[in-house]
């Protein structure tokens, strides 16, 4: 796993206000970082706190065939473009500085559209998984 | 990096470090990781924080708490995330996510502050979360000895209390190696007494 190779910069890339992504326009001036704070976050997903699929923070997640090719809102194709390499959900957050809350509906909503996939949870508790356990203790040890 | 279609995408994996305002956890997590720590902040809105303090009903602003975190690679198979805790107590409702599937805890404990790391440790064991205490040791200043630490923490017997330098990437290892011998023996125990696991 590497950085991605695209970074959001704020000075190429000013980050939209919520609600003026969600009407369709583009940013038409960089919002600042303070007026930014006072915006609902929660504008960008409508409202909504929770999505689709339960989306954990360590969640990998990386863009379909189809998510490659999609014309999604400002956020949302964002969040596709970052995950043409595989992301962690909190990644996600962190690099385009969007609240995790709001990463996990956009996911869950990607991932309800066939855009992105997540790796699966695994079939059993992996604190009781003695191989993984071991596999995990060899590789820190040769970190 | 993107995987090979023939290779199973990476397991990713979590442990929680928690501890006092200024303990060291951010220390600790760069230490270990293969990026620089990143940030991220969870939103709430003054409906949530109103609950537990009155006095700021009036504001309509949105507050947000930070989270930092980091990542090791562990032979391309495995993701190991290390998740910090916020540091402010009451919004306690990120710990959920933050612990939520966690592999284990990491409790830093600075022991001029030892009560700083109570709120971590009273979390730690009321959601069974197993865990180690670690005790940062401060250069040029007197560190309390080891058991005296686990006298004040009053930690079961077989959580282990190691000291470590967060700021050294082999005493890290050697903490979170600590943290997986005791889930390894844990792990082992359940699988020899299958019908006691609940």
């Amino acid at each position: 796993m590497t950085p991605p190779s695209h970074e959001p910069d704020a000075d190429d890339e000013p980050l939209a206000r919520p609600f003026l992504a969600a009407s369709g326009r583009h940013p038409v001036e960089p919002a600042d970082s303070a007026a930014a704070q006072e915006v609902r976050p929660y504008v960008v997903t409508a409202g909504r706190t929770h999505g689709g699929p339960d989306v954990s923070l360590e969640s990998l997640v990386v863009v379909t065939p189809e998510g490659r090719h999609a014309h999604a809102s400002f956020e949302a194709a964002q969040v596709l473009r970052l995950c043409e390499q595989r992301q962690s959900v909190a990644e996600v957050s962190a690099y385009l500085c969007l609240p995790i809350g709001v990463v996990r509906v956009l996911v869950a909503d990607l991932i309800g559209a066939g855009l992105l996939t997540a790796t699966a949870p695994p079939a059993r508790r992996l604190a009781d998984d003695v191989d993984f356990l071991e596999r995990l203790v060899l590789g820190v040890n040769a970190l | 990096m993107r995987s090979e279609p023939s290779l199973p995408p990476p397991v990713p994996v979590k442990i929680v470090v928690s501890g006092g305002f200024g303990v060291g956890k951010t220390t600790a997590i760069g230490a270990l990781s293969e990026i620089e720590p990143l940030t991220t902040e969870a939103a709430m809105t003054t409906a949530a924080v109103g609950i537990d303090d009155p006095g700021a009903l009036q504001q309509k602003t949105t507050t947000t708490v930070a989270l930092d975190f980091g990542r090791v690679t562990i032979e391309s198979s495995i993701v190991l995330y290390m998740f910090g805790t916020p540091g402010q107590d009451r919004f306690g409702y990120m710990w959920n996510d933050i612990t939520d599937g966690a592999l284990g805890g990491l409790a830093l404990v600075d022991t001029g502050r030892i009560a700083d790391s109570f709120v971590a440790l009273d979390y730690f064991e009321r959601i069974g979360l197993p865990f180690v205490v670690a005790v940062n040791q401060f250069e040029g200043r007197d560190n309390l000895p080891l058991d005296q630490v686990r006298a004040a923490t009053n930690v079961d017997p077989d959580v282990p209390v190691v000291a470590v330098d967060a700021r050294d990437r082999e005493s890290m290892k050697r903490l979170v190696l600590t943290l997986l011998d005791m889930l390894l023996s844990r792990a082992r125990a359940k699988q020899l007494a299958p019908s006691r696991a609940t």
